[in-house]
């Protein structure tokens, strides 16, 4: 026994009996119930029968007998639907100790934590999943760091469309046409609405001569063409007078499909063209 | 009388109470309920002409904080290592606990069932993967908690495999 005063000994045996509500048994063992004694009710254990066998009137205690001698600890045993117990089992001579504890009130703390802990758990390995399916990652093992690489690829993207002077547009499931690249200063000069985009802004309103061509590009975005399907050049001029020669490609990037607008220094031929 | 002590174990999430609940009370509920220590359920098996009663010892779930604790296992006739098919993650921590279980309690008769089999498009689990433990001489099977699929049969393979020893 640890060296404790008397009077700590008896405080941490009243604390015990009035909080875990101990209850013994003792079985031969080969397995065979001698006595028992403690809070046996409250884990329906009262009524056993001297001399048989143990693990027919205890199912918990199925499998573990004749004991091996080995101390088992069994924490937080359902006995009862809403009863927990600790279980221990030691060996004293011939016989063992059955020692039961409730444990339910620590069992109904740790559910709420674990509970919330698993939840959280779960909800992250799917959001794992989600996002390395998006990024085209079948085993994403880090999602920060692989959001880290998609975000510097768009910013690159983003760069190279601007460096080109092209404007992008992706084709709705509505048809209707959204702007999605950062609209370059042509572009503003010939549109100034271009400057605070709103989901309104449509190429073929801001340019009426692209009509017939955004029709043929409907074709090509339905049968999902591959390539690029390009407009004839037209020129148009800015408030400033500046002359302007543009032209317009339908593509189809997977399930995307996409309008570019980019100003061209000299007029080319409409058509299918390797991209 | 055979009464017998089957554990379930495995990953957290998997579903081990929900096939408990499927194979004793054909009850299905979609809301996760975490499991801690043991929740004990008894079903009887006819196999053949013997009346098998089973103990269920149903298992919390491992994870990150809490390993299972193998002592539970003591007595058991038989478990099965449950996996979550459209997790990777809960094969790779069923097999290290198999490897656990062999250490403290030795060889004893064992199935790995992959549930939730009616989730196809989010199945996770490769047929390489599969062949690894055939080869292994493991029996593994896919059932569905949910549907009721395949979980009956698991319970009789895994008895089945008892029954050899």
């Amino acid at each position: 026994m640890v060296d404790l005063p008397s009077a700590v000994q008896a405080h941490v045996v009243a604390c015990c009996l009035a909080t875990r509500a101990p209850a013994w048994l003792l079985v031969h063992q080969d397995g065979r119930f001698q006595a028992g004694q403690g809070a046996l009710e409250r884990y329906g254990l009262a009524g056993l029968q001297s001399a048989c066998e143990i693990e027919s009137q205890v199912p918990c205690l199925q499998g573990l007998w004749p004991f091996t001698g080995t101390p088992c600890y069994l924490p937080a045993l359902e006995i009862l639907t809403g009863t927990f117990a600790d279980i221990h089992l030691f060996a004293e001579h011939t016989d063992v100790w059955v020692l039961f504890l409730d444990a339910t009130a620590q069992v109904v703390q740790q559910r709420r934590l674990q509970q919330k802990a698993n939840e959280m758990r779960w909800l992250q390995d799917h959001y794992w999943v989600t996002i390395g399916q998006r990024l085209g990652h079948a085993d994403l093992q880090s999602p920060v760091h692989a959001l880290r690489e998609a975000l510097t690829t768009l910013a690159l993207l983003t760069q190279t469309l601007e460096a080109l002077d092209m404007v992008v547009f992706e084709r709705m499931p509505d048809g209707a046409l959204q702007l999605t690249s950062t609209a370059p200063a042509w572009f503003i000069n010939v549109c100034p609405e271009a400057a605070t985009p709103r989901d309104g802004l449509q190429p073929g309103s801001v340019f009426p001569v692209l009509g017939p061509f955004l029709q043929e590009a409907e074709a090509f975005w339905a049968r999902q063409g591959t390539g690029r399907y390009t407009s004839l050049p037209w020129s148009l001029g800015d408030a400033m007078a500046q002359e302007y020669s543009l032209e317009a490609s339908a593509l189809c990037c997977g399930k995307h499909q996409l309008l570019c607008l980019v100003p061209v220094p000299r007029p080319r031929c409409p058509g299918v063209s390797a991209s | 009388m055979i009464q017998k002590k089957i554990c379930m174990v495995g990953a957290f999430a998997v579903g081990k109470t929900s096939l408990v609940s499927r194979f004793v009370d054909s009850i299905f509920s979609d809301k996760y309920h975490t499991t801690v220590g043991v929740k004990i359920a008894k079903k009887v098996l006819e196999i053949g002409t013997e009346a098998w009663h089973l103990l269920l010892w149903d298992l919390a779930g491992e994870d990150e904080f809490l390993q299972v604790r193998t002592s539970y296992l003591c007595g058991s006739s038989g478990y099965i290592l449950v996996v979550d098919g459209t997790r990777r993650a809960t094969l790779d921590m069923a097999l290290d606990i198999q490897q656990r279980i062999v250490d403290a309690v030795g060889p004893v008769p064992f199935i790995i069932l992959f549930n939730k089999a009616d989730l196809t498009q989010e199945w996770d689990i490769t047929q390489e993967a599969c062949a690894g433990l055939a080869q292994k001489g493991w029996t593994w099977l896919k059932a569905s908690a949910k549907t009721g699929e395949g979980v009956e049969e698991a319970f009789e393979a895994l008895v089945a495999q008892m029954q050899e020893r």
